[in-house]
């Protein structure tokens, strides 16, 4: 699975790194590179012999009492540059250590001296335990004010690109090869290198997704032929009618002049090779951007799909929730009107499913099964996990003898994997999906919504959350109908409803 | 860092330049182990050369003064400036030694 975002850009960060060996002619390079360090942040003077003097006090205590004797490791300095100062990180696993024991420095006594040394020198020392994770040295020092050092210069301010605030002339077309190493640049400075799916980082793979016809690219670029933005349509399964609005970004210092909208409309109005039934888009929920881009574009929420991406996913520069895994909302269009289905959606859902169809702006027949028993002979499901994301899916294809036990083994699986969020997805053309959706519910799998044309059928999506601490206020829907979407999903919670 | 020993009756000065941290500060106790060993009175510490002074330059230091009194001698401190000046206020050795404006008069007979 994947998810659409047109997000903006990240502010600037110096922080530098260093591993070194926990041996003593090493010092030198560690307070070298501190000083270095602190010099590029600004610092000048009697300052940088204050940091150096501090950096020696951490650096042999780690080196002298963290370790046993002759025991090599390796520890971390690292160099945060702060606004208007400096942060160093001594980061070891030596032996764990004790700060409020360290006695007090009196003159004329040796203990306590380094610490006493450190805090005299810098604005601030702290020492954190991170338990089996080692111990860090904390000590920050800010530059001196106006009555410091004269001539001190401010510290680098963060560099971000500029937006271009005038309206430029632009073009959006399909994506030439040699410049699939711009899109993947492009998503890099959106996400780093936190994107969910790492086909964005490969060039070749770019080209190759849409040579194949899997992945229809296309750029926006400037009339000096300039990369702005790229947006693509990607069929994720060999077998899919509907392909997912993905890989959205644009540079910072072309947003604002609405590329976003203008790859859409590309893309919806590109001839395909392939049938196309729909397009689908995972918005993120953690802001309201991109699902604001998707309602522009045409698209209707038909679903919400909860903590999917881990929290760690990067949104360079854009304001939004990161205390807790990333829900997205779904969205959808249809691309053909469909002909009317007869869906057996189970009796305690359907008036929440015939609404998110009559979202979409279709309408369709709903039954209730004669038989009582499910189809038998071998079920067929299909699952993915995504490592990165700590997300699977499930999809039934068909039913069959023991269908809730093959599941239950696949989310047994996943949960041993530590996946965080399983979605579920069974066939609402299906009669047995009215019969067993409850069954898969009573195994903690609960309402997630609709998705049309997906490659088993229209589907009902159910999700489970294998341990996931979760916050719906902290869940960010714009659309009236995702509001509504999200308070069914917490009132079907079974975790959320205790 | 390079030490050198400058001897005048009752008293050795120890002219340090250089660097005392925890990697040179063993030379540095060794050298001023050897000069109480000559039963010399007073020692004094040249620091008109030194740039740069951590913990472990404070504790040879201390070693030092300590081994020095318990012979019945003196240990004065010379040269200080700037930050190595700063770090020996700071940590109190100003109040523990006599402090003199040059090795010079630190050498005078007393």
């Amino acid at each position: 699975m994947s998810r659409a975002d047109a997000a903006p850009h990240a502010p600037h960060s110096d922080t530098l790194k260093l591993t070194l060996p926990n041996e003593m002619p090493y010092l030198p390079l560690a307070q070298s590179f501190v000083r270095e360090a602190a010099a590029h942040f600004g610092f000048q003077g009697a300052s940088l012999s204050q940091i150096e003097l501090a950096v020696e006090e951490a650096v042999t205590n780690v080196m002298q009492h963290g370790y046993d004797a002759q025991e090599s490791q390796c520890f971390d300095i690292i160099c945060e540059h702060l606004p208007g100062g400096i942060r160093v990180i001594i980061h070891e696993m030596g032996m764990p250590f004790d700060p409020s024991h360290i006695p007090e420095y009196r003159p004329g006594e040796p203990a306590g001296m380094g610490v006493f040394l450190m805090k005299a020198m810098m604005d601030d020392c702290a020492f954190h335990n991170l338990g089996p994770l080692g111990k860090e040295t904390h000590l920050i020092k800010y530059l001196p004010g106006p009555a410091g050092e004269a001539g001190v210069p401010a510290a680098r301010p963060p560099v971000e690109p500029a937006a271009i605030t005038q309206k430029i002339n632009y073009g959006v077309r399909l994506m030439r090869e040699e410049e699939a190493i711009e899109i993947s640049r492009c998503a890099y400075k959106s996400h780093g290198y936190s994107f969910f799916d790492d086909h964005i980082y490969y060039p070749a793979r770019l080209v190759e997704l849409n040579r194949s016809g899997e992945l229809i690219s296309a750029v926006a670029v400037t009339e000096d032929n300039v990369f702005m933005g790229h947006a693509g349509l990607l069929y994720q399964y060999p077998e899919d009618r509907i392909a997912e609005l993905t890989f959205v970004f644009v540079n910072v210092e072309y947003r604002g002049q609405g590329a976003l909208s203008r790859l859409q409309e590309f893309l919806l109005a590109t001839p395909k090779s392939r049938e196309l039934a729909g397009i689908y888009a995972y918005a993120v929920a953690n802001h309201v951007f991109t699902q604001k881009a998707l309602v522009r574009g045409g698209f209707n929420d038909c679903g919400i799909l909860l903590a999917t991406s881990p929290m760690s996913w990067k949104f360079k520069g854009i304001p939004g929730d990161a205390s807790q895994r990333i829900s997205v909302v779904l969205a959808f269009k249809y691309m053909e009107t469909p002909r009317r289905l007869t869906l057996y959606a189970p009796a305690h859902h359907r008036d929440m499913v015939a609404k998110l169809y009559r979202n979409l702006g279709v309408e369709h027949d709903f039954d209730t099964p004669s038989l009582a028993v499910p189809a038998a002979g071998a079920p067929e499901i299909l699952s993915s996990v995504n490592p990165a994301e700590g997300c699977a899916e499930i999809f039934v294809a068909r039913y069959g003898d023991g269908v809730v036990r093959e599941v239950r083994k696949l989310l047994r699986g996943f949960c041993l994997q530590q996946v965080a969020a399983v979605n579920l997805f069974l066939n609402l053309e299906d009669p047995a999906t009215f019969l067993l959706t409850q069954e898969f519910e009573k195994l903690g799998f609960f309402f997630a919504g609709i998705l049309p044309r997906a490659r088993v059928g229209d589907t009902l999506m159910l999700q489970y959350l294998n341990n996931v601490d979760l916050d719906y206020s902290k869940i960010a829907a714009y659309t009236e109908a995702a509001k509504e979407i999200l308070a069914y999903i917490q009132a079907h919670d079974p975790v959320s409803t205790i | 860092m390079t030490i050198t020993s400058i001897h005048a009756g009752d008293a050795v000065a120890l002219r340090v330049a250089g660097r005392l941290d925890a990697i040179t500060s063993p030379e540095f106790e060794k050298t001023c182990q050897q000069c109480i060993n000559s039963e010399s009175r007073r020692m004094v510490v040249d620091f008109e050369g030194v740039e740069y002074i951590s913990s472990a330059g404070l504790r040879a230091i201390l070693l030092a003064g300590k081994a020095v009194h318990a012979g019945g001698g003196v240990l004065g401190l010379s040269g200080l400036r700037g930050t190595v000046k700063d770090t020996l206020e700071m940590a109190g050795f100003c109040a523990l030694y006599p402090v003199y404006d040059s090795m010079e008069a630190a050498l005078e007979p007393r």
